[in-house]
């Protein structure tokens, strides 16, 4: 998949799981790991720029005798999310529109 | 490998690969392992599910940007390059310069010979003083004995029965000292020649 493009789903995908309710980062793997592959590699980048342009926050609270961070959506994270499904909508037209042009060629 | 292991391991790769926030980026991955322990893996299979430790440096490096990536491969390149000349350099200093550094070589080998020579002769030197005591000892005790068989005359017999005392009892007074002596020696050389050889290379 075209980094870009996967970069701005694992994002969105991010923001959708939190948009659910506070999560933490083992539990963000395996709910977004479900639907699609990321590892923690992956995740702590797209964490790092979430946080940094303030589409979620970060505390940390205390579990089981050690810290443990969680991370919550912000309202510009619920925006961005409304803005990737509304770009997901064109680039779901552009693709509709591929099919069809090739399927019209072969035919 | 156990969590401290990978931890380590890892936090290990991250400095050495000059990657940035490594105190973060390790609580980071301590958290996952930890979770992944409580709930309820082993701490080896919690390892194991880990991602490697060499992808997770190749990622780290891929989130640096491209620019700062390549000003990074220009400089390693730059260096490599530097290093590559420095070698074609001195190997046509070494064959310019061979009648100059030839006579110096020789003449530095032959100083660590003869100090290597000096030395160890110090050794045998030490122990040919003990022996020879301790043979002028035995030599005047069987003056002594001779005394007793008429060959040598009585006031010889005795002098040389105190010539055998004495030189036995010196011998017996420095066999301490000279072999610690030696063993002082014997030890300093190799420790001065690993020095020397340290300093060169």
């Amino acid at each position: 998949m075209e980094a870009q493009l996967r970069r701005g789903i694992l994002d969105a995908c991010v923001l959708a799981v939190l948009e659910r309710g506070e999560s933490y980062g083992y539990k963000l793997v395996t709910d977004i790991n479900t639907f699609i592959d990321i590892t923690e590699s992956t995740l702590y980048p797209i964490l790092k720029r979430l946080e940094s342009s303030n589409m979620l926050t970060v505390r940390t609270m205390e579990y089981n005798g050690r810290l443990r961070k969680y991370y919550s959506i912000t309202d510009n994270g619920r925006n961005r999310v409304t803005e990737l499904l509304s770009e997901w909508e064109e680039i779901d037209k552009v693709y509709r529109y591929i099919i069809e042009e090739r399927g019209e060629n072969r035919e | 490998m156990n969590k401290e292991q990978y931890i380590s391991q890892l936090k290990g790769r991250m400095e050495a690969a000059g990657i940035t926030n490594v105190d973060e980026r390790i609580e980071f991955y301590d958290e996952m392992l930890s979770d992944r322990i409580d709930s309820g893996m082993e701490e080896e299979a919690a390892v194991s599910s880990m991602e490697d430790i060499e992808d997770i440096i190749e990622n780290a490096r891929l989130e640096k940007p491209v620019t700062a990536l390549v000003a990074e491969k220009v400089i390693k390149s730059h260096e490599e390059a530097k290093k590559k000349g420095n070698g074609v350099l001195w190997i046509i200093l070494a064959i310019i310069g061979f009648p100059i550094w030839l006579p110096i070589a020789c003449v530095l080998f032959s100083l660590l010979l003869v100090i290597y020579i000096v030395l160890w002769s110090m050794v045998f030197t030490i122990f040919m003083i003990l022996f020879a005591f301790a043979i002028t000892a035995v030599a005047c005790f069987a003056s002594f004995i001779a005394m007793f068989f008429g060959i040598v005359p009585f006031p010889m017999g005795l002098s040389a029965f105190g010539a055998a005392l004495f030189f036995g009892g010196i011998t017996v007074l420095l066999f301490k000292p000279c072999v610690t002596l030696a063993k002082a020696i014997a030890t300093m050389i190799p420790a001065i020649f690993k020095k020397i050889k340290k300093n060169v290379a």
